[in-house]
């Protein structure tokens, strides 16, 4: 499983803002543990397609 | 004159019919005539046009060459780097920045052609939001409804174009954001391959996507603008081209050789009637019953959706944690989710993205041009939540103009939005998608529409042209 079923996005955004450093004022946490959920429905239906191990990111580095 | 096109400026300044300096003029006269209605200019650059334009006027006096764009007038959303000009791209954080110091790539190439730069466009902050419903510098309005939006990011380009103020401007497409604008204001817009056009000197919103590209009211000029803009620059990254293809002479070709199918499944859904009455007029203008399905187009949306959350709250990352209040609160909650998604999901997107890449690209050994809606819905009004009910579920437009652009730029397909108006309805856009780096089919066949009339982007019946 790749993304925790059901996912919670309140406790995810609480538990990741803190690891990284971020403090989310008070009267916008609801908006983004809303917006968060709506990234994490996207993830969790991209993530349930499956990609070959042999398929590079679409990233390119040039050095 | 300045309602003419910017081809058409350029023959008459040539032909000293016209000077570049009265052209600017008259410009700068529409503009201060015309842009507290549409809200489209957030700097006027008048010091620097009238410059331009006499350095045209001095050269074709003492019978030197210009370029082909001599004396056009034209602006760029808000950012674009303009020397001496603050790059804001609509948010108040960058207004505390110093002055660019020099001119955007795309400007740099669009001066040495001889275009005259007027201003700097509105836009959604950092390129988030399909309405530019900008809560710092207003909302940019729609020239055929000023009620309604001019759509976004590039919101300011197309009021500025649909109401005559410019004949060409300039955008960026990261997920749609010159296409919806094109589509809601009724104009052409070329969002090119990805990696066609230099970035350099262009705020970025999302790197994998981002794209800068031109809008106008005719083919011609759109081909014009995009063949100035053309070269090969190592200070982008991502620019891979290594020459220059001009379009132009060969934009008059018409549609014979182009193999031409019509999207269908994710973007034929039900509850978007007019979008696909506009596609289906352009189906039926061009004799095409050819339907193709692109695999995975709502998966390849969704990843287009995890990546731009991420990279985008990774740029903003500094200011979300120093001063998130001095973001737009219609982008605040993006950026902030977006410092929180996961690498896993990222990767995993950018994998499916390459998967999906191929997928995409096999289609094109059977087609060489695939016709898509460019919006679910033509421009809805500012300051409402406009609800569309798609395939039976409820969808704001705010989030889901660009719903049938987000898969299309996801691999960096080129596109012309062609625009089509039918009968006492608000105008909108069809895509015209060719395959990667084949710009001119995708123009060749927006010329044909032109030329037959079905696709057309003439200024709102409200404004008589001034000649």
């Amino acid at each position: 499983m790749s993304i925790a079923t059901p996912f919670d996005p309140e406790r995810f955004v609480d538990e990741a803002a803190a690891a990284v450093g971020l403090s989310i004022p008070p009267d916008d946490r609801a908006a983004v543990v809303e917006n968060f959920g709506r990234i994490a429905a996207m993830a969790q239906f991209v993530m349930a397609f499956p990609v070959a191990d042999d398929i590079d990111p679409a990233t390119v580095f040039r050095p | 004159m300045i309602d003419r096109t910017a081809l058409e400026i350029a023959a008459a300044v040539r032909s000293r019919e016209v000077t570049a300096a009265g052209v600017t003029e008259a410009t700068l006269a529409r503009i201060e005539q015309r842009n507290a209605q549409y809200n489209a200019f957030t700097a006027v650059t008048a010091e620097r046009a009238r410059k331009e334009a006499a350095a045209i006027d001095v050269a074709l006096a003492r019978g030197e060459e210009v370029g082909p764009l001599a004396g056009v007038p034209y602006a760029v959303k808000n950012l674009f780097d303009v020397a001496g000009l603050t790059t804001i791209a609509g948010s108040r954080i960058d207004a505390d920045n110093p002055p660019a110091v020099r001119d955007a790539a795309a400007v740099r190439q669009l001066q040495a052609a001889g275009a005259v730069l007027v201003g700097a466009l509105n836009m959604a902050e950092y390129a988030y939001g399909y309405t530019t419903e900008n809560t710092h510098y207003g909302p940019a309005r729609n020239p055929h409804d000023v009620a309604r939006s001019s759509g976004g990011s590039s919101g300011g380009t197309g009021g500025a174009l649909a109401g005559g103020l410019v004949p060409v401007a300039l955008g960026s497409d990261t997920n749609g954001s010159i296409r919806v604008p094109a589509s809601l204001c009724g104009l052409f817009g070329l969002k090119p391959t990805y990696g066609r056009l230099s970035r350099q000197g262009v705020r970025l919103f999302a790197a994998s996507f981002d794209h800068v590209g031109p809008l106008a009211r005719s083919v011609p000029d759109l081909a014009a603008f995009y063949d100035a803009m053309q070269a090969p620059d190592s200070d982008d990254v991502v620019c891979a081209v290594t020459g220059v293809e001009p379009t132009l002479p060969e934009l008059d070709r018409g549609r014979e050789g182009l193999r031409i199918a019509i999207a269908d499944d994710y973007f034929a859904p039900d509850g978007v009637d007019h979008a696909l009455a506009a596609v289906e007029h352009v189906a039926r203008a061009l004799n095409v019953a050819q339907r193709v399905t692109i695999p995975e187009a709502a998966r390849a949306r969704a990843a287009a959706i995890v990546i731009t959350a991420a990279e985008s709250g990774n740029l903003h990352f500094a200011d979300v944690r120093k001063r998130p209040k001095d973001f737009d609160p219609t982008t605040r909650d993006h950026f902030l989710s977006g410092t929180l998604v996961p690498a896993n999901w990222v990767v995993q997107a950018q994998r499916f993205r390459q998967w999906y890449r191929v997928r995409a690209n096999e289609l094109f050994r059977s087609f060489d041009i695939i016709i898509a809606p460019a919006t679910p819905c033509p421009a809805p009004l500012i300051g409402q939540e406009h609800v569309m009910t798609i395939n039976g579920v409820e969808m704001t437009a705010r989030r889901h103009l660009g719903m049938f652009t987000q898969p299309i730029s996801f691999i960096g397909l080129p596109v012309v939005v062609a625009p089509i108006h039918l009968d006492g309805k608000l105008p909108i856009g069809v895509q015209i998608i060719a395959a990667p780096w084949r710009e001119l089919d995708a123009l060749r066949l927006a010329r044909h529409l032109e030329h037959e009339g079905i696709a057309s982007a003439p200024l709102p019946a409200s404004l008589s042209p001034v000649r």
